[in-house]
């Protein structure tokens, strides 16, 4: 089991993330506009989600650790203010130090709204 | 899963999204080529605040250092999650819902998109100070049917070398796109 982290992404956290990453789209930071496409709030992107899954990784895996392949979907929308949680499991260990992870965020009604996969190549115990 | 849309609103519907898809079908497989400029550590450090990402491999040298990282890590995600690398078109040259050409030009006006996802494979090192050319492949496109109506899926491939041509990230990222009413 990989320790879960929980997240509460905040309006303004929202609006950083869409500057930051150069996206325009209204949804992220117009509750009108959101309104209007049919969500309840404004809409946590999708790439904010694939982070907040990597991040859970990367507690656990620690600093000296890299993540060399990493996927996810997203299954529901998540809205701002909304908590979600994210933990993962290992599912396979290789001789090489790779280990093979699944990742999985839920908001506070246990539905499902993104899952991942990923493998992290771990530090060698000598090193 | 089988669908109960209303007839007309199906005939709507399919309409809308079939001339877009007609439309970017014609653009599989062309590539489009952009250059991301010099990342800095505080657009690094920026995509990590934003994404209450406190990870000191990010922020603190000597902890990235004797991590066995050369310089500040870079978060694994920035790279495939940066939309657009250029200026952008002017604003009266958006669309209402705020999109812009950043979609490798795609001609999906009158289409809503949403990411739903993306597979990574991380490949080489990525730190501030370097600079990356990018290539957008619209891989593929087709048009779907589920609960909440008819929608576009577009898989679009992208592949980021660095100055000496050496591939550091490959990515695969899927749109949902669905008609404006």
């Amino acid at each position: 089991m990989i320790p879960p982290i929980t997240k509460v992404p905040s309006a303004v956290g929202l609006f950083r993330f869409s500057a930051i990453t150069w996206n325009p789209h209204l949804i992220h930071y117009n509750r009108d506009v959101a309104m209007s496409e049919g969500h309840e709030n404004i809409v946590v992107h999708s790439h904010l989600h694939g982070s907040y899954l990597l991040q859970v990784l990367m507690a656990w895996a620690g600093p000296r650790a890299r993540i060399t392949k990493f996927g996810w979907q997203n299954k529901r929308a998540v809205l701002v203010g909304e908590q979600v949680t994210c933990s993962g499991t290992v599912v396979d260990i290789s001789d090489a130090g790779t280990v093979e992870c699944k990742v999985e965020e839920h908001n506070q009604a246990g539905e499902l709204c993104a899952n991942g996969w990923a493998t992290v190549l771990l530090p060698r115990r000598s090193s | 899963m089988s669908t109960s849309l209303p007839v007309d609103r199906f005939r709507s519907e399919a309409d809308a999204l079939g001339e877009t898809f007609n439309l970017v079908k014609s653009a599989v497989g062309t590539p489009f080529s952009v250059r991301t400029g010099v990342i800095r550590t505080t657009d690094l450090q920026r995509f990590a605040v934003a994404s209450d990402d406190y990870n000191p491999i990010y922020f603190d040298d000597e902890l990235a250092a004797t991590s066995g990282h050369d310089g500040l890590a870079a978060p694994p995600l920035y790279l495939s999650s940066v939309l657009g690398w250029e200026a952008g078109p002017p604003e009266c040259d958006l669309r209402q819902d705020g999109i812009g050409n950043e979609l490798a030009r795609l001609p999906i006006d009158g289409v809503g998109l949403m990411g739903v996802g993306q597979d990574i494979e991380f490949l080489g090192a990525v730190r501030a100070g370097m600079q990356f050319s990018v290539v957008s492949t619209l891989d593929d496109v087709e048009i779907k049917s589920g609960r909440s109506g008819m929608f576009l899926l577009l898989v679009i491939a992208r592949e980021f070398k660095n100055e000496e041509g050496d591939v550091v990230l490959r990515c695969r990222e899927s749109y949902v796109g669905r008609a404006y009413g």
